[in-house]
């Protein structure tokens, strides 16, 4: 068994070996063959699941069991910077879901790419993704992670712009790597500020590059060599980079238009994997946001806000895969609010159980939409039931958990409502609630409307079941998740969350089987609809306060600074036009200088030296 | 002022020298012939070898230096002349003209 431990920096660059020989392969022309391509990917992830898996049984089993191996990577004098590996319960937890995850999504992708000429290219990007993200969850200190952190945001943006030739993709794909980068700057900024407060007020250069196997002691010094607004600052500039990878409220615009990407993609990147860092980060850095409960309390609100805000715009969207996204944001902001309610298991099982439930319904909407010609309006879809039955039961199974009804929802839930219950905080219970009825009303609003209503647009095309056994095993993932899941014993209070959710798939069901035809409310919906208009808002100050700013640095700099050089040449010219009449080509005139200036130096001289000679006299 | 005018100093010859001095640079500086400014260069050498020769006889005439100096000078004078009179013929074959402003060249 020590063997997996030795070995467990293969599974983090065997995907990149792979990623890597597929790109060589490619470009030399020798790797053609789309099977072979697959084989290589497949090759990678089963290789990865059947490492974590003993990985995961073993550290899970030795309670506190943390193995560390680090190489010096970067060595300035008395700073040192370690690369390398750490597996801790966290990590191995992390690696088993990004495995678990990857398996079926990639199984899934070879059918839902099959006919695309970028089939290649898509897969050498989702190994090079794998490496990204198994090296961000098993990097040892916070300098690492903030390499993995950019690879990881650079496959998400290369995959979401990965049809790069549709304005709408290669916008989506922009627009993500900016609102990423905002955050990254944040993070960057949070890890420099702390390194330096360790190294140099501190006084601890191996604590320097912030190393997460002592991160109780990095927590107790930058608490101890900081003031309290300053200590806040830094926390909440680390939270930004979560805040962004995670698309949480300020920056939470990217994800809903991420979904230009295939859906494969969705799947994994944008629902289960890439978007969990954020709240992975925090889990890691735990102990420092500890430290005050300003911060704590700030991560709570930014989770809290975005699960209301966005479940909101889950309900009115019109769009299969833009629902879906909302709901992962909205996810997030819980994960986000129980780790800032210091619920730290129940966020991190939340986190589990939500990757393979998105996932799951991810993978259906790409079936659905394989089924439309790619199209995803809500509107054109209807009846699904009683064509493919076994997708509707499993979509069922998909909104039930993620709804927190039953299954792994209903399990890590429970968790986070046990752990608020004992902490007291009934306001936050109550919020929880009015989320949970959203959530489910919006994801029982899309079954219903797909799976239940009439039959419209009826299809010709016949469904892959290869692409729905993948399904069908997350599906079966979900179902058994909850019984593996930590517990608790003998509450009374689940009664309440279920319930609530239930009215909630009643009030679905009342709303868009029952009564297609309900009027929308007037101003809300609007509101609600254009996202608050919060991207017209950033759209706003990006046009005319920022391109204002510009237009007058512009003007400064063609007035002011352009001015100065024009100046600058012009009194050259000045001059030079002004001393080229001296030069007149007769010699005579060249004598006529040389007369006056040698008699005007003479007397210089005499003066100078009758002058010298009548003060040394004086 | 009779003993002014009869009884020859040293400053007599100074401004002797200064005048004729004074006289061959306005002549250099001034006369539109190339002839007339070679003329007035000679008037320039005249006038330091007066100096020379008076600054030797007033001031120190047992070394003989300035007096042989200023026939030194007298000997590169002619030598100059006969070279500046070559040049100026060519000068004058490539023009035609003694016109001094016809030799602008070298206008900046």
């Amino acid at each position: 068994m020590e063997f997996f431990i030795q070995n467990a920096s293969l599974i983090i660059l065997f995907p990149l070996w792979i990623s890597v020989l597929i790109f060589i392969g490619k470009f030399a022309g020798v790797l053609k063959s789309k099977k072979i391509v697959f084989g290589l990917t497949l090759l990678s992830s089963i290789f990865g699941l059947i490492f974590s898996i003993p990985l995961f049984a073993l550290i899970a089993a030795s309670s506190g069991y943390v193995y560390e191996n680090t190489f010096n990577f970067l060595c300035v004098n008395d700073f040192s910077m370690e690369l390398g590996i750490l597996l801790d319960l966290t990590s191995v937890f992390m690696l088993l879901i990004v495995y678990a995850v990857t398996l079926p999504v990639q199984i899934y992708s070879y059918s839902y790419m099959k006919n695309d000429d970028g089939f290649i290219r898509f897969f050498a990007l989702m190994n090079f993704f794998t490496f990204a993200m198994c090296g961000l969850v098993s990097s040892p200190t916070l300098f690492q992670t903030y390499i993995f952190w950019e690879l990881v945001g650079t496959s998400s943006y290369l995959l979401i712009s990965f049809w790069y030739k549709k304005t709408a993709a290669a916008n989506a794909g922009k627009k993500a790597f900016v609102m990423n980068r905002i955050g990254d700057c944040c993070l960057l900024a949070g890890i420099i500020i702390s390194s330096v407060i360790l190294f140099n007020f501190a006084g601890l250069p191996d604590l320097a590059d912030i190393p997460y196997s002592s991160i109780d002691r990095v927590a107790a010094c930058l608490f101890t060599y900081t003031s309290e607004p300053i200590f806040i600052i830094l926390c909440i500039l680390l939270i930004f980079g979560s805040i962004a990878k995670s698309a949480q409220f300020p920056l939470h615009t990217w994800l809903a238009d991420a979904m230009e990407g295939p859906t494969p993609v969705s799947a994994l990147i944008h629902s289960a994997t890439m978007v969990a860092a954020g709240v992975f980060l925090i889990s890691r850095l735990y102990p420092i946001y500890y430290q005050s409960v300003f911060v704590m309390n700030f991560i709570l609100a930014i989770g809290l806000f975005t699960a209301v805000i966005t479940a909101i715009f889950a309900i009115v969207c019109k769009d299969i895969k833009r629902i879906l996204a909302y709901s992962t944001s909205s996810q997030l902001g819980i994960m986000f609010m129980a780790l800032g309610s210091g619920a730290l298991t129940g966020g991190m099982v939340y986190l589990a159980s939500h990757a393979f439930i998105k996932s799951m319904l991810f993978l259906c909407a790409g079936i659905i939409m394989t089924l439309y010609a790619g199209k995803t309006s809500l509107e054109i879809f209807g009846g699904l039931r009683r064509k493919i039955p076994v997708l509707a039961f499993v979509f069922l199974i998909g909104a039930f958990a993620l709804s927190g009804i039953l299954f792994s929802g209903f399990s890590a839930k429970t968790l986070i409502f046990h752990h608020l219950l004992e902490t007291h905080s009934y306001y936050i219970i109550a919020v929880l609630l009015i989320i949970s009825f959203m959530t489910s009303f919006y994801i029982f609003r899309m079954y219903f409307i797909v799976f239940e209503s009439s039959l419209k647009n009826d299809t010709s095309k016949n469904l892959s079941y290869a692409m729905l056994i993948p399904v069908i095993v997350i599906c079966f993932v979900v179902l058994v998740l909850g019984f593996f899941l930590p517990r608790m014993a003998e509450i009374k209070f689940e009664i309440i969350p279920v319930s609530v959710e239930l009215c909630a798939v009643i009030f679905a069901y009342i709303c868009y089987v029952k009564i297609p035809k309900l009027p929308k409310i007037p101003v809300l919906y609007n509101l609600a609809y254009n996202g608050f208009y919060i991207d017209d808002i950033y759209t706003f100050a990006v046009k005319h306060i920022y391109g204002n700013l510009c237009s007058f640095a512009n003007y400064v700099d063609d007035v002011v600074f352009d001015g100065v050089v024009v100046l600058t040449v012009f009194l050259a010219k000045l001059n030079s036009w002004f001393s080229s009449k001296f030069q007149t080509g007769l010699v005579q005139s060249y004598i006529c200088y040389s007369v006056v200036i040698i008699a005007m130096l003479l007397t210089g001289f005499c003066l100078i030296y009758s002058l010298v000679a009548y003060f040394a006299e004086v | 002022m009779a003993n002014l005018i009869f009884n020859i100093t040293l400053y007599h010859y100074l401004i002797l020298a200064l005048l004729l001095f004074a006289i061959g640079l306005a002549g250099v500086i001034l006369s539109k012939n190339i002839l007339k400014v070679l003329i007035s260069a000679e008037f320039l050498l005249s006038a330091v070898n007066i100096n020379f020769v008076a600054f030797a006889f007033f001031a120190d005439n047992v070394n003989l230096t300035g007096f042989i100096f200023s026939i030194f000078t007298v000997a590169v004078g002619a030598v100059e002349l006969a070279v500046a009179v070559a040049i100026f013929y060519l000068m004058y074959k490539n023009k035609k003209s003694v016109d001094i402003n016809e030799y602008k060249e070298l206008k900046g």
